[in-house]
């Protein structure tokens, strides 16, 4: 079997796992409140940004700094225990596939679920900054391009984020362990953010690029330039080690 | 309860919530080692000065715990069809639920206990000379009686959701939508997931037995809920 048919057969398997329900409640609390808390964008004027782009932002920053990085958790929660519940590890390992292979198809799914709940949240950007508009009586779009784009940059990101997660749920068997984990390490990424070693931890990269974001657009608020050289680099490694360790432990406790 | 106690044994849920409580006591440690001077001069008590600080962090540790407590209590439950086993037995279904409650309370105490020798020994080593015990002991009473509605609303969606990332995913929305609530809006900071944020002094005095009464009908409004709601699911099992 090629990768493309695993992918789709991994797609299959969470057909019924009401998966982006979950994704989708996440996304459109934090829109509804920004919607019912939308006046507040126009005394911004000490740091400096426009009423519409603040509502963008703020949006971003509350997606980046909690609420993706924990749905991600519970998307690996999802992918690993599919199989661990009756026994479906095992029943993978007689097929004449390769675990690694199985592995990465399942990480390419984790990767299409971040996909999808970023695209729900531009979606619900743009209808609750219309309907922001309608209340207060104020054009709260900007391009959605310009959207689009960050949410890409958002999205690159966290691909880092997300094989650290997976490798978690793959390497430590224990549900428990692993969530527990995944969730105590999206906390400390605040404080990590403010030292020069920020390249080194994964899960603050979305909400670092999203404050250098916010910088940008706020004349009046200085937060940092995202040097590329050492991040990038550090960060293609790290992401190709998780992967590998992530392969290398896939199933290895049911094949002894 | 010893039952529900055994069944937890190799979960690991105790040392879960142990080092969950090192890390949610350990935060105001590390923040006050690396900026003391940012606190020491500022008015007001050395306890509440602490809380100020650090406690909206350590309360989403907490919160997080708590999510990942019920979520397990039940999916072990789910994991092998445990629950339908346990149906078969001459026991009460919501005796189960109430077993995995005091369990909760007991695991929540425990870490509370933890976190309150970190703030305690925060207070000793920069606050010198201050009569704290008093207000520590009320703080972490007040923190321990907020939290008991979001334990029991917690394990009351654990319970009815069969995959367990739906429960997680649904605790962690409810936990990231309680962050969103202002702090100005007293009706909505009574909900659970909000008033374990709270600190007892951001209320005056008639507002913490408002607050405690609201805790009270919460944890009997659970109650009631499960009951109902186990009568409807136990034909979708």
């Amino acid at each position: 079997m090629n990768i493309l048919t695993l992918i789709s057969i991994e797609f299959k398997k969470i057909r019924r796992s009401h998966i982006l329900p979950v994704l989708l409640a996440a996304v459109l609390i934090l829109w509804v409140f920004s919607v019912a808390h939308a006046d507040t964008h126009f005394d911004m004027g000490d740091v400096g940004i426009s009423p519409e782009n603040s509502f963008l932002v703020q949006g971003f920053l509350g997606m980046s700094w909690f609420l993706f990085p924990a749905s991600m958790v519970v998307g690996t929660v999802l992918l690993i225990q599919n199989e661990r519940s009756g026994r479906g590890m095992l029943k993978m390992l007689s097929l004449p596939v390769s675990t690694p292979a199985l592995c990465l198809a399942k990480f390419t799914v984790l990767l299409a679920l971040a996909a999808i709940q970023i695209l729900m949240h531009v979606a619900a950007w743009f209808l609750s900054a219309l309907v922001a508009g309608q209340i207060q009586h104020y054009s709260f779009l900007v391009d959605p391009l310009f959207a689009l784009s960050r949410a890409g940059i958002l999205y690159l990101s966290a691909i880092p984020m997300t094989a650290f997660f997976w490798m978690l749920a793959v390497c430590i068997r224990t549900p428990v362990f692993s969530v527990g984990a995944g969730l105590a390490s999206i906390v400390p990424s605040v404080l990590i953010m403010n030292t020069k070693a920020w390249f080194l931890y994964p899960m603050c990269y979305p909400f670092y690029v999203m404050t250098a974001e916010y910088g940008k657009l706020a004349s009046r608020l200085s937060t940092w330039e995202v040097d590329l050289v050492p991040w990038i680099p550090v960060a293609v490694l790290m992401t190709l080690l998780f992967l590998a360790i992530a392969c290398f432990f896939f199933g290895r406790a049911e094949r002894r | 309860m010893f039952c529900e106690f055994r069944k937890i044994k190799r979960t690991g849920f105790f040392p879960v919530w142990l080092a969950g409580a090192l890390l949610s006591g350990g935060f105001p440690l590390l923040n006050m080692a690396f900026r003391a001077e940012n606190y020491t001069g500022l008015p007001g008590s050395g306890i509440s000065i602490l809380l100020k600080a650090n406690w909206q962090t350590s309360a989403m540790m907490n919160l997080m715990l708590l999510i990942l407590g019920a979520c397990i209590l039940y999916h072990i439950e789910f994991a092998d069809n445990g629950l339908q086993k346990m149906l078969t037995l001459p026991l009460r279904e919501s005796r189960i639920f109430l077993g995995k409650f005091l369990l909760m309370i007991l695991a929540w105490l425990t870490a509370l206990a933890e976190e309150c020798l970190f703030y305690g020994f925060c207070c000793v080593r920069w606050f010198p000379g201050e009569p704290f015990l008093p207000e520590l002991l009320r703080g972490f009473g007040w923190f321990f009686l907020t939290g008991l509605p979001t334990l029991g609303f917690m394990l009351l969606i654990s319970s009815l959701c069969r995959n367990m990332w739906v429960s997680l995913g649904a605790g962690v929305v409810l936990v990231f939508a309680a962050t969103l609530v202002p702090e100005t809006s007293s009706a909505l900071s009574l909900l659970p997931f909000v008033l374990p944020y709270r600190l007892p002094e951001t209320a005056g005095t008639g507002d913490v037995w408002l607050s405690l009464a609201a805790v009270f009908a919460e944890l009997v409004l659970c109650i009631l809920l499960q009951r109902i709601l186990t009568l409807f699911r136990r034909s979708a099992l």
